[in-house]
């Protein structure tokens, strides 16, 4: 009698874990297959032409002609792999992937890669988007990065700027000079060395996130400019290439620096 | 999962209870397993093997009660791995008590290694960041194995350290899925899918050297996935799978010695007491167990070589019944069928192919070993998930849950909240044009 008992009660302990540990994962699983996250919207192109509106649902985004891509545009003028977005850092990156007709922002051809805002204009080939992320406003990129900066930093970025412009107004003679890209605004090289970052005692203060506190020098050898990173995060660029040791410049050269370009000119003429 | 509304408030935290409740059903059961195994053991193995599922189950609690503290309240998956991987601290426990330490130790290892993993995979920068030291680890690891280990069941593949085996071609499998996935941080760029393709010939080459043919399959599967994610294209994905086929023939020309090793795959029942023992004991011992097994510690597949190793779904068939043994099939099944529908949801483009190919390699595997144990496919020596018996095994499939995990947003609940916010700002400035 209790030979039969065991056995049955070993029978029911048997079925009992089986349906148990069974329930359990169909339980997870049915949790699992809840209602989910659903699409997130980060962003968004707006075509006018082609009265047109992509969301933007992920960090990387791709554009082109070719069907494959998250953004399929269906113009000649655009390549098939035309150019990627994608979420990085504390902003919005635009790349150009190889495209044979290039990617502008605001009319800026961009070299490589760029940061887009809310409300900046793409041109990809003929084709023009808007672009829209309200969270992300150049001027607030800017002003995020002036507000870390305490009164004397400003004051001493003031005195930089007035040191330059006053140096420019003296100089009569040739000298060499880096033109920004963006608004052709000048900065003459007057001095020996210049280190180039977002930290107020730099020398050439550029108050951009996508710049790093001491990003790169520019420093005077014998007849000779040279350019060197200085551990930057996003790398310093000459004609596209990163330099990953000190670079002699040479007349006409492109630098990037956090996205913002520079033309290094040998002979500026100054008034 | 909270509603929008609740977002909007800050409320963004799962509730507690409904976990709650799923941990102590799955620890009871956990219990009744662990109880059942030291009463059919050994008496001198029973407080060693007591002790040890104790410290088991204290360690899930743990994780159970910091996660929800730290607001990461959804537990699924891991009780998905909890349960899957107290199966194989009990059939440890039964038919090798003496490597029961080890593996309730990996265990918990790979539970602490899936909690740093989940850590890790929140930032795309640290991702990124990590891309080329994990792959240069990686190929060190194989080329290590490569020169030092010595061949063990037909395949080089153990190191030895102490007295301690490690089997690093099971850790590079989570590198693999790492390294492809992060590649894709610049998309469709040339450069950077040469760079992985290099990397993936060189694995799956290593591989094959140390005659570890099941293992190359697997990473080969898992190319394949990588490679449709990244491409979208079915042509490409043939001329892959033709260049492999090519590659295949070449060797088994060259290298007859490699079909050798398969020779008994469909001639089981004419080898039934040498090359065939493991298959045709497989077949006949799993059904044996009927739907609800034998019990444990009854079995008698028990009693053959690497029975809690490869053999180890025969194992479950007979001594837990072919019903569960065929629910722990299905949920491989349905982690790939998720990890595909969440890849739509996913935030980048790394989450959603690092979930999927972790998930197809899972299934994969599983398929390699189900199928090769009843000779459906030439047996690979390939372990069962979580399931079977070894270290670097268990590692490597906590390690491969994480991307899983990861690829929900819901995992992650500061990073949906920022996004709601994204997706509010977006529809109001809409609304003010």
């Amino acid at each position: 009698m209790d030979s039969v008992f065991i056995d049955y009660a070993e029978f029911f302990l048997r079925i009992l874990l089986s349906a148990g540990i069974i329930f359990t994962i169909l339980l997870c699983i049915a949790y699992l297959f809840g209602r989910n996250s659903g699409k997130m919207i980060l962003a968004q192109f707006f075509s006018p032409d082609m009265d047109m509106k992509y969301e933007i649902n992920s960090w990387e985004v791709s554009i082109g002609r070719a069907h494959t891509n998250d953004i399929f545009i269906d113009n000649a003028t655009v390549s098939r792999f035309h150019a990627v977005v994608a979420r990085r850092g504390k902003g919005w990156v635009i790349y150009d992937t190889n495209s044979k007709a290039g990617t502008f922002v605001n009319g800026q051809q961009i070299e490589k890669k760029a940061y887009i805002f809310d409300g900046d204009i793409i041109n990809l080939g003929s084709a023009v988007l808007t672009f829209r992320s309200p969270m992300f406003k150049r001027e607030n990129a800017v002003k995020r990065q002036k507000a870390e900066l305490t009164d004397g930093d400003i004051h001493q970025i003031n005195a930089t700027i007035g040191a330059v412009t006053k140096a420019q107004k003296q100089a009569k003679k040739t000298i060499p000079a880096l033109v920004n890209l963006s608004d052709n605004s000048m900065i003459l090289l007057f001095s020996e060395e210049y280190i180039i970052g977002r930290a107020a005692n730099c020398d050439i203060v550029l108050p951009v996130f996508t710049v790093s506190k001491y990003h790169a020098k520019i420093s005077n050898e014998g007849n000779s400019w040279i350019l060197a990173d200085v551990k930057s995060k996003s790398g310093t660029y000459v004609n596209n290439v990163e330099i990953s040791e000190p670079y002699r410049l040479q007349d006409g050269d492109t630098i990037e620096v956090g996205g913002i370009y520079y033309r290094f000119v040998r002979e500026y003429i100054s008034e | 999962m909270p509603t929008d509304a609740e977002i909007r408030k800050g409320k963004i935290r799962e509730k507690t209870g409904k976990w709650l409740f799923l941990m102590i059903v799955a620890s009871l059961f956990e219990l009744i397993m662990f109880l059942n195994c030291i009463i059919t053991s050994d008496e001198q193995d029973r407080m060693g093997i007591g002790l040890l599922c104790g410290l088991y189950l204290i360690v899930q609690w743990i994780y159970f009660f910091v996660f929800s503290i730290i607001g990461k309240r959804r537990m699924e998956l891991e009780i998905i791995g909890f349960l899957l991987s107290a199966v194989s601290i009990t059939i440890t426990a039964s038919i090798s008590p003496s490597k029961l330490l080890m593996q309730v130790a990996t265990t918990v290892v790979g539970i602490i290694v899936f909690a740093v993993m989940i850590w890790f995979l929140e930032s795309i920068n640290r991702i990124v960041v990590m891309r080329l030291p994990v792959a240069a680890v990686a190929l060190a690891l194989l080329a290590l194995t490569l020169v030092l280990a010595e061949y063990t069941n037909g395949a080089k593949n153990w190191l030895y350290f102490g007295g301690i085996s490690v089997q690093p071609s099971e850790l590079v499998k989570v590198a693999f899925v790492f390294v492809g996935a992060a590649t894709l941080e610049k998309l469709q760029n040339t450069k950077s899918i040469w760079k992985y393709i290099i990397f993936a010939l060189a694995c799956v080459g290593m591989l094959f050297l140390m005659t570890d043919f099941g293992t190359a399959l697997i990473f080969f599967a898992t190319f394949l996935i990588i490679a449709f994610l990244r491409s979208g294209d079915i042509k490409t994905l043939f001329l892959i799978c033709a260049a492999g086929l090519l590659g295949v023939v070449f060797i088994l020309l060259y290298k007859p010695y490699v079909a050798a090793r398969f020779s008994t795959y469909r001639h089981i029942w004419e080898n039934i007491n040498e090359g065939g023992m493991q298959q045709t004991r497989t077949i006949i011992y799993s059904l044996s167990g009927g739907f609800f097994g034998v019990g444990i510690g009854n079995g008698k597949l028990r009693h053959i070589f690497a029975a809690a190793e490869d053999l180890v779904f025969g194992v479950v068939c007979e001594e837990f019944g072919i019903l569960l043994a065929f629910a722990i099939v299905l949920t491989y099944a349905f982690l790939l069928i998720y990890a595909i529908r969440q890849a739509k949801f996913a935030r980048s483009s790394f989450y959603a192919i690092a979930g999927v190919a972790a998930a197809g390699l899972l299934v994969f595997q599983a398929c390699l070993n189900v199928f090769g144990v009843n000779d459906l496919i030439p047996m690979t020596g390939v372990t069962l998930p979580f399931v079977s018996r070894g270290g670097s095994s268990m590692l490597c499939s906590w390690g491969l849950l994480a991307f899983i995990k990861a690829m929900d947003l819901r995992t992650y609940p500061n990073v949906m909240k920022e996004l709601y916010h994204q997706k509010q700002n977006l529809i109001r400035s809409a609304e003010n044009e």
